[in-house]
Parts: structure tokens; C-alpha cells; sequence
């Protein structure tokens, strides 16, 4: 009821003041669950004309659909994989190896001027996998595998050229930078299922940022609240999780305790401000998440064989494989997004060398992945998870500098797993070049679309109300990519 | 497209439709009714005059102090309702020194104020606190958000821009000196062509220059274009609180705003070309100069044409390879020499001649032996020709921009905005709600030199007849003080936003605060003498019943207590530095940067200040780096630096907590606030000290049961720490303790003062 704050959430503004003091903490990291709670009680999912609604027309509709993935783990190849050596095979590209495209291929911009270089021969072998028979080349046969549960999307194209424009895309869905992560926007619109962790973390395989840094998945003009965590390597993965070492256990334990006697005092007499309950309750679950964020991320607790499984026995593997573990217990854990950067630092950017660099950052990342996939899968944990790959763009088939590949966000390839998804299948389809997305050509906003409408959000619907204008996850575009759905 | 669902006959087809009647009836004249606006748009509260109320008359006086109370005495008897008791003279000065300086009242001045008989104590404590350089250190902070100041461009390399914090400066001295806001408007949008022998008004023109910014943007025509769209966004959010930049691709959805309003608005700003160093002088002065500088470059041109001949092969020989991302009309911008360019090419070299820099050595060694021969008699002769060359009374270095003679480039209307779907020309034009169908600026340079078209704008914008700006403002200034503005959404007063809950009173503070020439100062001291903001937060204890008041009214619109609210980010570290009397008073200058969390990022370059003082000063002298904003303020809602932001979000989120509980920043606070009590009492009397601790972080004394929960909660965690040290955990000795004090006890007495910055009461302002 505290009206100095009754509008600050106004787009979810409730009337009951239990409700009011839970909007106000917020549910996204360190926050209260209250979507969850306005679902069980129907608020959500039957809101006509809520007295809330009346007061607030423009709160948001969930508009439910009946997407199954309660979680996603969003593994992002930093710097751009090459798609013609992966997942989207072109042999017309070695037959046409040392010449430039033919004329009939419309010529782009690259950052780097090669529309006209010759083009460079992938050196892949190609093995179909599976039932469905879907080719993977030899970088990455682990994940060839589980192609069965793949849905290989080769039509993917994104407006920017650059990394830091691009990588801010894939994430908020424009190049520009402002607009809130798709993790914040499934924070906002889920909320987290986990009061004592995160709804949406954030790992890096090395110490460098992606470009663009934090903000990549930050939450732009919405409350902070929604933002992704970043997770640091060791046993206190968030931020100030414990008071300094000079701090012993006890004493923190009783100033906590002493803190919490002031404040009771304190509201004893302003009995239904709930910004100042809100506020007591953020001390006591920053206390529960001190005790649980340890046990979360403690992978110690995972037998021998699931470690050997995500490739931790091995160097090349371990750093990403920890991270892909880390990532299924906290999703175990209900922890709503979950974001992993392979080559954090646009390390996957191979203008050259592109055989070093590819065999290097697919290694890394190819037993990793499938292992996750197997593991989440044999725990049946698959069908909730979505589980989605790719980079900020693709790369060319024209070769830089000899033996590299420039930016390619005219046509390139994700692939989703899990989470509803249909696998063992492939959508679209790029020319016979892998240069432009001929088929089923589906933009950033399609992809955001459809990853929304997997976890059962309608795009059109959720809406966060931002300077007089509804803001919506897909810039107000987006089409869902019915295919892909099981 | 989303955006069209909402289905409505296209506005351009209403503009035709207009036409074919304007045909019919065989008029000439156009008038307000041609207007392709539906008429409930044309009647749109916020797009009315300013038309000043009469103050209800109030039978009771003695519950009005002025006439903003008689707005809210008439709607609260009408609910039988009345305002709270005034707040305790300890609260009323806590509230007032954050809301005007953001910053903790000192023991002292409590202690003066609370025994000050006079009847003018309250008064006067205002205009002291509005006399104080601090203020303009909190105001100006507000409109920094406005603008998205920062002191980097953004984007991936988010390089530093050096003369931002000029602007910043800038802005507090304005607070400070109370510039009319009209003025303080003209002096953003057009201070090089309004006052050229301001510095003041020039660094002000850095407003124009606050987008974020890619400095290696291989696409420079969209990255002009997306400056420009940006500023455009920036000057409707900041100046008539509308969101205009939703009618950058289309028509606004909801509001009345066209998107040729929007390029109309934008062509004010075609011809800016900014620049980093700038002459200054009286307007005498730089036309005598300007004069001259022709006559120079005439007679220099056929030396320095040669020259730059010589160089331009070179230098496109040695940047060949960075040439092929740029077009040619990019190429020829680089290609031109600077004081040939058009505002265009000024506007794209800006952009491109950084990313294609020639360092000598590359530039020599394309020269053959006689141009570098040749070079080097023209250089001589040039600087022969250099000591003659006139020079204005003065430069100014500063992020301003600058309007040159030559005159802008043509804007057109964007087709979905893209830059490269020109439609046809448009011509600067206002808002036609506002304006109506002849909405042409008629354009006149204010002096030789200049366009005037950014002059002839900031002149609109501030003609006490807008009936925009005025309100914009004076909702914002009673925002800063209720902590929500009489209108909710302080940048969008459009269809989206609900009209206000007091119509009259905006009206009524917009009117006065035009008749008081603008002064944003006299519209604190009204607002904070009135009956409204002196009275007490809503308070009810546990067994008590809830007032009349708030089952009728408990969203509190009728303003029938004080909103109680959270401290800013900045108040919060800025309480912290004081209360520990750290806190570096120092004004102006770069940004400096306090300590970031261990290991807090390894992309962004953050070098900490070297000197602890100036780590710990105040939080708005803080680097403004738009990818690192610092740690301890965003945790606590510090906006983000991209968009305009007209209220801060206000979270309470578990991070804020682990943030205070366990930083060592923080505790080093503490640990300051605890050496200081201790030196202050010398150690001997632990009452006074806990006195003295509750009166520096919250205002006020302790009671007797606090005290002696403190008394027992300092004399468990000696144990706990006995404890602790025992177990091996060293306990940390303090420096600067006076002689003889127990290490232990002392740390004892850190953690008590850690707890009451930790405490509720300390982050809320009664």
C-alpha cells in the first residue's frame, strides 16, 4: 500500500496488498515467485477485467500456450560458428573452391569485403546420424548422435554485421543496445520457480565477456530484477554471496539476526508498508541463498561417470563441459535461463585459420553438449528443457585470407533440442552456397518468437509497458516457426 | 507486424480525405479541424493550453499553508479526509536535505534546527539547503538521467569520450545558479547559435551530442541517421514528455504524433556538426573572425591545396584496404578537406575518418623522394602563412556542437525509417497537435554564421504558450519530491499514460512556474513549504486500526500523508561516505572510479582512482561508463545509460542486501563510522557512542529498550569474536583507534554501525 512506490511496477500493479508487496520485491533473481502464485490463482491465465486491469489496461497477457519447456539452456558459440562445416553441408562450395560465387548468388557487405574472394573448400567429412539420417560433419559427431532429438534450423539471418550488434541481437533482439535479454523477458514473464537462486544465469568458459559485455544480458529499460546473473567459477558463484573471510559465521549469523530485530521494530508500528517488508525479505533470502547457491553449483555431488559424460576428465572439455553440468543442475534446480558462451570473447571469430580454430572451439564443445543432451534426456528432463545452439551469425563460404571465413548473417543455422521441440528433423534451407537463407527464412525475431511460444509465452502478448509504448520481446515482430514444434 | 494490430484508417489517408474536402468547400484556409486528428485527440488534456485555475477557496486557512494545499484540502473534505500530522522537525529536515542534496543531515544541524525557536526555522533551513552547491549535485543528477549522459559511447570498444563530463559540470552549475528553464533548454538545443559568447551555452550544446555512439560503424549513413533518430527520441522524451520516437517507422499508435512529425522534428537537427574545439567570442567578435578566416584561407588555399593534394594520395594509398567498407559519398566526405565539407560530409568524416587514421610513417612512405621533397617546402611555407592566420578571442574545448553557414543536408521522410528509403523532403516543422496544419518553423539565422534552425526550435519549445513544456517540467520537479509525478509517467504525458489525478494543480504549479520566470528554485521552496509535503508518513501500529483514510484512499492520491521512500543509489553511497566522514566534497571534473567487486569483469578497462579521496567522491563525479555501470549504484536501480530515463525503477531485490551485508566496501564504511565514534566518545562511554551512531545514520535517538539491545548486541559479538579468534580467524586491528581501545570491542562496534546501515530506517526517508 505504500504509494510512494505504487507505481513502480504499475504494469503488474494488484490490488491485494500480500500480492502488491510480492510485485514490488519483484520476481526475477532474489525475488518472490509471484507469477507462479497469480497463475495457481488464476489471475493470470483468466485476467478479465481484474479490478488490477481496469485500473491498468495495459498489464500484461501472458496469453498461455501450450509449450511444454520450462527452462532453456541456451548455448552460445561466441564470434559466429561456420554453418557449411557443421550442421548445413554444401558441396557445391568445394566444387566451386579457388572461384568466386557465381553470378547468379546476389552479392552481400561483409565486414571484411570478401564478396568477391574465391571461395574456401570445407574440408568436413559428413556422417548421416540417427533415424532421420541428418548429415553432422566430423566436428561434431558426439552431438551427431543425439540428432534425433535436434531440430536443425539452416534458414536463420540477423540484421547486424558486427559482433557486438549482432551478439546484442541474438540476445535482445535488436543491434542497438537498450532493449532488455530474452532471459530477462522470460523472467518477467515466468518469473523464477527457484526463490533461493537466480531465474536466469549467465557462465563463461574464460574470464572475457562477450561483446558488448554485461548488458548483453542485461535487462535494459526494465527493473533491474529481471537481468541474468553472472555465475563466477569457485564455491561463492554469486557476488557477494558471503561476508569476507575476517567475518566468522556466528557474528554474521547474529548481525543478521540483529538487522532483522531492527527492522521488525521498525514496521511494527508502519504495519502494511510492503516495501519495507519486501525489504526484510530480500535479507532473508540473500541468508538462503548463501546456503544454497554453494550446493547448487557443487559438482562434486555428480558420480564419476556423469562427469566423464560432459568430457571433465579431459582438458579440452572441462571448462565447458563444467559449465553444460552446471547448467542441468541448476535448471534441475528450477532456475528458468540458463545462458552458456563458448569462446566467450567472440573466440569463435575464424577471419582465419578457420580449420585451428573450429577444430579447437567445436572440441571443446562437442562431447560437452552431447553429453547434456544424453544426460538430460536419460533423466527426463529433455522434454521441460529447451535446449538451443548457435552463434550471432554464420560464415561465409568465401574465403578471408585464405583460409578463414567472414560474417554470414544473410543465412546460417541454429538447431533447438528438448523443450517440445521436434527432433531428428531440419527447417529451411540456405542456397547452394550457404550464402543467403533461401527457405522458410526465419529472422532473430522468429527465433525469439518460437523459443517464447515453446515455453508457452505468446510474443504478441507479453508485453511490458516502457514510455508510453508496449514493448514486446520481438520488437513488436516475430513469427513463430511452427515446424519446429513436435 | 505487431504494431498494426491495432487497426485504425491510416492517418495519411485522413490527411487525403482532408484535402478532397478542403477541394469541396473551395477553402483556402486551414485550420485546426483539418488536422488528420480525431477530435478526442484534438481535446487531449495535455495538448490545451495552460490555462490557470482559480485556488479553491478553503474555509479552514489555517490547513493551508499555500495554494497547493487548497487543491488537496477541497478533495479531501469532499471524502471527509484531512492531512496527516506535520512530521517531527527531525524527519521534515532528514527528508528535505536528501530530497535537495541527497545527503544525511549532520548531528549539528539536527541539533540546530530541532531547538530553533524562530518561526521562520523551517524557512530558512530550505533556502539554506537550496543555497548549497550540493543541491545542484542531486537535481542535476535528475536531468543527467533524462539525457542518458555518460562518459563513454557504448557499444563494443564503448571508447571514452573525454569532454563528456563538461556537460555533466555544466548541469549542476545550472542547477546551482538556478537558470531559468527556458534558458537552460535554449542553452542544450541551440547555445552556439543563441549565445555564442556563453562557454556556459556551448558545453551545453554536449546535449546534442549524448547518444550512444559505434565508433567503428562500417555503415556510417545508418549510424548518422541512428544519432540523429535518437537525438530526435531524446528531445520529445526530455523536453515535451512524449515518446515521439515511437513514430520514427510509422504514425504513433496512440498518440497524435505523425511520423513526418518525427523527421519534421528531427530536420531542427540536420545540420548539427559537432565539434570538440570550438572559437569563442561575442558575435562581433567571431563575425570579424570568421571574416578574416576567409580571407586567410584564401590566401593559404593554393599552398594547402597542394598539400593536401600531395597527402590525400598518399593517405588513400595507406588506408586502401580500411577504404572498401566506405561507399563513396563516405570516401569523398573523408576525401574533402575539413573547412570545405558540408555539414553532411562533417557529419559523416565524423564517424569515418577515425577508422582510416594514416600515422606519418604510413603517410611517408608512399610519398616519392620529390613529394616528400616537395612536402616539406609546403609545410614550411605553411607555417609561414600559419603565424598570420587569425585566431578567435578564445577556444573552447567541449563535446558541442555547431551549426555551419553552408546550411544542413535535405531530411526526408523515411519509408519504415529505413535510411536508405527516402520518400519525399520535409521541412523543419513543430508537432502538428500543437501547432496545427501550418506547422512550418519560419526560420531566421540569429547571427551571421549560423542556420538557426536549432535557435528557432528551442524558441518554440519555450514559448510560455506550449502547453507542453511547462507541465513536463513542473510534474517532474514534484516528482522529485513525492517520488511519483502528478502525471505517472513523467516522459510520456500522451494517451498512454493515465491523465492526471489533479489536473488543476499541474495547471496550476505549470502556470506559477512560468510566472515565476522558470525558476526551478522557487518551485522547491513552494512545494516544500506547503501543508502537503510537511506532513507526516502514513504510520499504523500493529494492533492499531486502519485510519478512515486509508480504506477510502490507500493508493494515497488525495496526498493524505507522506509517500515514504527509498534513498536513490547515489544517496545511499553518498549517506554511507558522510556518515563515515570520508565523503570527498571536491566538485566537477573527469569521473573518478572508486573500487570495483574482486574480479568484477576482465573486458572493461576500469583503472581505480589512485587517491582514496577521490574514490570517495560523490557518487555523481562516478565514471558514467555505459558497459560498467558502477556496481554498488546499479544494484540499487542506477538507470541504464542508453535511454532516456524519467523515473527510476525502485527494486527490492536480494543482491541489494548481500551488496551492503557483504562488500567490502561497505564494510570499510562501517569500520570508518566506528573510528570516528570511538575518537569522538575517546573511548569511554558506550551509551553515547550508540546515541551518537543512531543520530548520524537515521537522524534521531535511541529509545531505551534500542539502546539496550544494541548495549547486548555489541557485547555478544565480543564474545563471537573471542570466539572467532580463538578458532583461528584473526581479528582485523583497525587504524586510527585511540590508544588503548580493544581491538575487539572495537570490531564489535563496526558491526553495529555495519547493522544500522543495513537497516530499513536508514534506506527510507520518513
Amino acid at each position: 500500500m505504500n504509494p510512494a512506490s505504487s507505481q513502480q511496477l504499475s504494469h503488474f500493479e494488484m490490488p491485494n496488498s500480500r500480492r502488491d508487496f510480492l510485485s514490488r520485491a519483484g520476481f526475477g533473481f532474489g525475488a518472490l515467485a509471484l507469477q507462479s502464485l497469480l497463475v495457481e490463482d488464476g489471475i493470470v491465465s483468466a485476467r478479465n477485467a481484474t479490478a488490477a486491469e481496469k485500473r491498468e489496461p495495459m498489464a500484461p497477457k501472458l496469453g498461455r500456450l501450450p509449450g511444454t519447456a520450462k527452462s532453456v539452456i541456451f548455448l552460445f558459440m561466441d564470434g559466429g560458428p561456420s554453418h557449411i562445416d557443421t550442421f548445413d553441408p554444401k558441396p557445391k562450395v568445394n566444387e566451386y573452391a579457388g572461384k568466386p560465387l557465381p553470378k547468379s548468388i546476389k552479392r552481400v557487405i561483409t565486414p571484411m569485403g570478401v564478396s568477391e574472394n574465391a571461395l574456401l573448400a570445407s574440408k568436413r567429412k559428413w556422417k548421416q546420424f540417427g533415424k532421420s539420417g541428418l548429415p553432422v560433419s566430423n566436428w561434431y559427431w558426439h552431438v551427431g548422435e543425439c540428432i534425433d532429438d535436434i531440430c536443425v534450423i539452416r534458414s536463420c539471418i540477423a540484421d547486424g554485421l558486427n559482433h557486438v550488434g549482432s551478439v546484442c541481437q541474438m540476445n535482445t533482439g535488436s543491434i542497438l543496445a537498450g532493449r532488455p535479454s530474452l532471459g530477462a523477458w522470460v523472467s518477467y514473464g515466468l518469473g523464477t520457480e527457484n526463490k533461493n537462486l537466480p531465474g536466469f544465469v549467465v557462465l563463461l568458459d574464460n574470464e572475457k565477456e562477450p561483446p558488448g559485455g554485461s548488458r548483453v544480458w542485461g535487462t535494459g529499460f526494465m527493473p533491474a530484477t529481471f537481468q541474468g546473473t553472472r555465475f563466477r567459477s569457485g564455491k561463492d558463484p554469486i557476488l557477494h554471496l558471503s561476508p569476507p573471510s575476517s567475518v566468522s559465521d556466528a557474528r554474521q549469523r547474529n548481525k543478521l539476526q540483529f538487522i532483522n530485530k531492527l527492522n521488525r521494530r521498525h514496521i511494527a508500528t508502519r504495519v502494511g508498508d510492503d516495501d519495507l517488508e519486501a525489504r526484510i525479505a530480500a535479507y532473508e533470502l540473500a541468508f538462503r541463498m548463501q546456503q544454497h547457491a554453494p550446493e547448487a553449483v557443487d559438482l562434486s555431488q555428480e558420480t564419476e561417470e556423469t562427469q566423464y559424460l560432459y568430457g571433465l576428465n579431459e582438458n579440452k572439455t572441462a571448462a565447458f563441459g563444467k559449465n553444460c553440468l552446471l547448467a542441468r543442475r541448476l535448471v534441475e534446480r528450477g532456475v528458468r535461463f540458463v545462458q552458456l558462451y563458448s569462446g566467450s570473447g567472440s573466440k569463435w571469430d575464424a577471419h582465419s585459420k578457420i580449420e585451428n580454430n573450429h577444430t579447437t572451439y567445436c572440441g571443446q564443445t562437442d562431447k560437452p553438449v552431447a553429453g547434456l543432451l544424453k544426460d538430460l534426456k536419460r533423466r527426463g528432463m529433455l522434454d521441460e528443457t529447451l535446449v538451443i545452439w548457435g552463434g550471432e551469425f554464420g560464415r561465409t563460404p568465401m574465403s578471408e585470407k585464405g583460409d578463414g571465413r567472414d560474417h554470414n548473417p544473410y543465412g546460417f543455422t541454429m538447431w533447438m533440442a528438448g523443450g517440445g521441440v521436434k527432433g531428428g528433423k531440419f527447417i529451411g534451407a540456405t542456397d547452394d552456397f550457404g550464402m543467403h537463407a533461401i527457405e522458410n527464412r526465419s529472422h532473430v525475431h522468429d527465433l525469439h518468437a518460437t523459443i517464447l511460444a515453446l515455453m508457452g509465452i505468446d510474443h504478441s502478448e507479453m508485453v511490458y509497458q516502457h514510455q508510453g509504448r508496449p514493448e514486446r520481446a520481438t520488437v513488436n515482430e516475430g513469427v513463430i516457426i511452427d515446424e519446429v514444434f513436435a | 507486424m505487431l504494431c498494426n494490430l491495432q487497426i485504425r484508417v491510416s492517418r495519411r489517408s485522413v490527411i487525403s480525405m482532408a484535402a478532397v474536402i478542403l477541394m469541396v468547400s473551395a477553402s483556402d484556409q486551414i485550420g485546426a479541424s483539418e488536422l488528420p486528428f480525431t477530435e478526442e485527440e484534438q481535446a487531449f488534456w495535455a495538448f490545451q493550453p495552460i490555462r490557470r485555475p482559480a485556488v479553491p477557496p478553503v474555509a479552514d486557512q489555517l490547513k493551508t499553508a499555500n495554494p497547493i494545499d487548497a487543491f488537496f484540502v477541497r478533495e479531501l473534505n469532499k471524502q471527509g479526509l484531512e492531512f496527516s500530522e506535520p512530521a517531527t522537525r527531525r524527519q521534515v529536515l532528514r527528508r528535505a536535505k536528501f530530497d535537495l542534496l541527497g545527503l544525511p543531515p549532520a548531528p549539528d544541524e539536527i541539533e540546530r534546527f530541532v531547538n530553533n525557536d524562530s518561526p521562520q526555522a523551517y524557512e530558512r533551513m530550505i533556502d539554506r539547503l537550496l543555497a548549497s552547491p550540493h543541491y545542484g549535485e542531486k537535481w542535476g543528477r535528475q536531468w543527467l538521467d533524462l539525457v542518458r549522459y555518460a562518459e563513454t559511447a557504448g557499444f563494443n570498444a564503448d571508447p571514452f569520450r573525454p569532454l563528456a563530463y563538461k556537460y555533466r559540470d555544466y548541469v549542476i552549475r545550472a542547477f546551482n545558479k538556478d537558470t531559468p528553464y527556458d534558458r537552460f533548454i535554449q542553452e542544450q538545443i541551440a547555445g552556439d547559435e543563441l549565445f555564442p559568447n556563453s562557454t556556459e551555452a556551448l558545453i551545453a550544446t554536449g546535449f546534442n551530442r549524448m547518444w550512444p555512439d559505434e565508433s567503428n560503424a562500417s555503415n556510417v549513413e545508418l549510424a548518422r541517421q541512428d544519432a540523429l533518430n535518437d537525438l530526435t527520441a531524446n528531445v520529445g522524451a526530455a523536453f515535451l514528455g512524449l515518446s515521439i520516437g515511437c513514430a520514427q517507422c510509422h504514425d504513433h499508435k496512440f498518440d497524435p504524433i505523425l511520423q513526418e512529425d518525427f523527421y519534421q522534428l528531427q530536420s531542427f537537427f540536420a545540420g548539427v556538426v559537432l565539434q570538440d574545439r570550438v572559437p569563442i567570442g561575442t558575435a562581433d567578435q567571431l563575425a570579424d573572425y570568421q571574416r578574416k578566416r576567409a580571407i586567410w584561407l584564401q590566401q593559404s588555399a593554393t599552398v594547402r591545396d597542394e598539400l593536401h593534394n600531395i597527402e590525400q594520395t598518399a593517405r588513400i594509398e595507406a588506408s586502401l584496404i580500411k577504404r572498401l567498407k566506405f561507399p563513396k559519398i563516405v570516401l569523398d566526405a573523408i576525401d574533402t578537406a575539413s573547412e570545405k565539407r558540408t555539414a553532411l560530409q562533417h557529419q559523416l568524416a565524423f564517424w569515418s575518418v577515425r577508422q582510416i587514421e594514416v600515422n606519418e610513417k604510413q603517410l611517408t612512405s608512399k610519398l616519392s623522394e620529390q613529394q616528400k621533397k616537395r612536402r616539406a617546402e609546403l609545410k614550411q611555407q605553411l607555417a609561414e602563412l600559419q603565424k598570420r592566420r587569425p585566431k578567435p578571442p578564445r577556444f573552447l574545448e567541449a563535446m558541442a556542437t555547431v551549426a555551419v553557414a553552408s546550411g544542413p543536408p535535405k531530411t526526408h521522410l523515411l519509408n519504415g525509417g529505413s535510411y536508405n528509403k527516402p520518400l519525399h523532403e520535409l521541412q523543419p516543422g513543430y508537432l502538428k497537435i500543437i501547432a496545427g496544419v501550418n506547422n512550418l518553423a519560419r526560420i531566421v539565422p540569429p547571427r551571421e554564421g549560423t542556420v538557426g534552425r536549432r535557435a528557432i526550435l528551442a524558441k518554440w519549445l519555450t514559448d510560455s504558450k506550449n502547453p507542453l513544456t511547462a507541465r513536463v517540467m513542473a510534474n517532474r520537479i514534484w516528482q522529485g519530491h513525492f517520488g511519483r509525478g502528478l502525471v505517472g509517467n513523467a516522459n510520456d504525458l500522451g494517451v498512454q499514460t493515465a491523465p492526471p489525478r489533479h489536473p488543476e494543480l499541474l495547471d496550476w504549479l505549470a502556470s506559477e512556474f512560468i510566472a515565476r520566470g522558470w525558476s526551478i528554485k522557487a518551485m522547491h521552496r513552494l512545494i516544500m513549504t506547503s501543508n502537503a509535503y510537511r506532513q507526516s508518513t502514513f504510520r499504523v501500529p500493529a494492533d492499531g486500526d486502519l485510519p478512515k483514510a486509508a480504506k477510502i484512499d490507500p493508493a494515497n492520491e488525495l496526498y493524505w500523508h507522506y509517500p515514504r521512500r527509498r534513498l536513490s543509489a547515489e544517496s545511499i553511497r553518498d549517506a554511507m561516505l558522510t556518515i563515515a566522514g570520508k565523503l570527498n566534497p571536491k566538485m566537477f571534473g573527469l569521473g573518478v572510479k572508486p573500487q570495483l567487486p574482486p574480479k568484477f569483469s576482465s573486458r572493461e578497462k576500469w583503472e581505480v582512482s589512485k587517491q582514496e579521496s577521490e574514490r570517495n567522491r560523490r557518487s555523481v563525479y562516478i565514471h558514467a561508463k555505459r558497459n560498467l555501470p558502477y556496481p554498488l549504484l546499479k544494484v540499487f536501480d542506477f538507470p541504464d545509460m542508453h535511454e532516456s530515463c524519467a523515473k527510476r525503477a525502485q527494486t527490492t531485490v536480494a543482491p541489494q542486501a548481500l551488496m551492503i551485508l557483504n562488500s567490502d566496501l561497505v564494510l570499510q564504511f562501517a569500520e570508518a563510522l566506528a573510528v570516528r565514534l570511538l575518537r569522538e566518545s575517546r573511548n569511554k562511554d558506550l551509551v553515547r557512542l550508540i546515541q551518537q551512531a543512531y543520530v548520524a545514520t537515521i537522524a534521531r535517538m535511541p529509545d531505551e529498550q534500542e539502546l539496550t539491545m544494541a548495549t547486548e548486541f555489541i557485547t555478544q559479538q565480543q564474545q563471537l569474536l573471542a570466539a572467532q579468534k580463538k578458532d583461528g580467524i584473526d581479528v582485523k586491528t583497525l587504524s586510527g583507534l585511540p590508544e588503548s581501545t580493544d581491538p575487539i570491542k572495537a570490531m564489535a562496534i563496526v558491526d553495529f554501525c555495519h547493522v544500522l546501515l543495513n537497516a530499513n530506517e536508514f534506506v527510507y526517508i520518513e
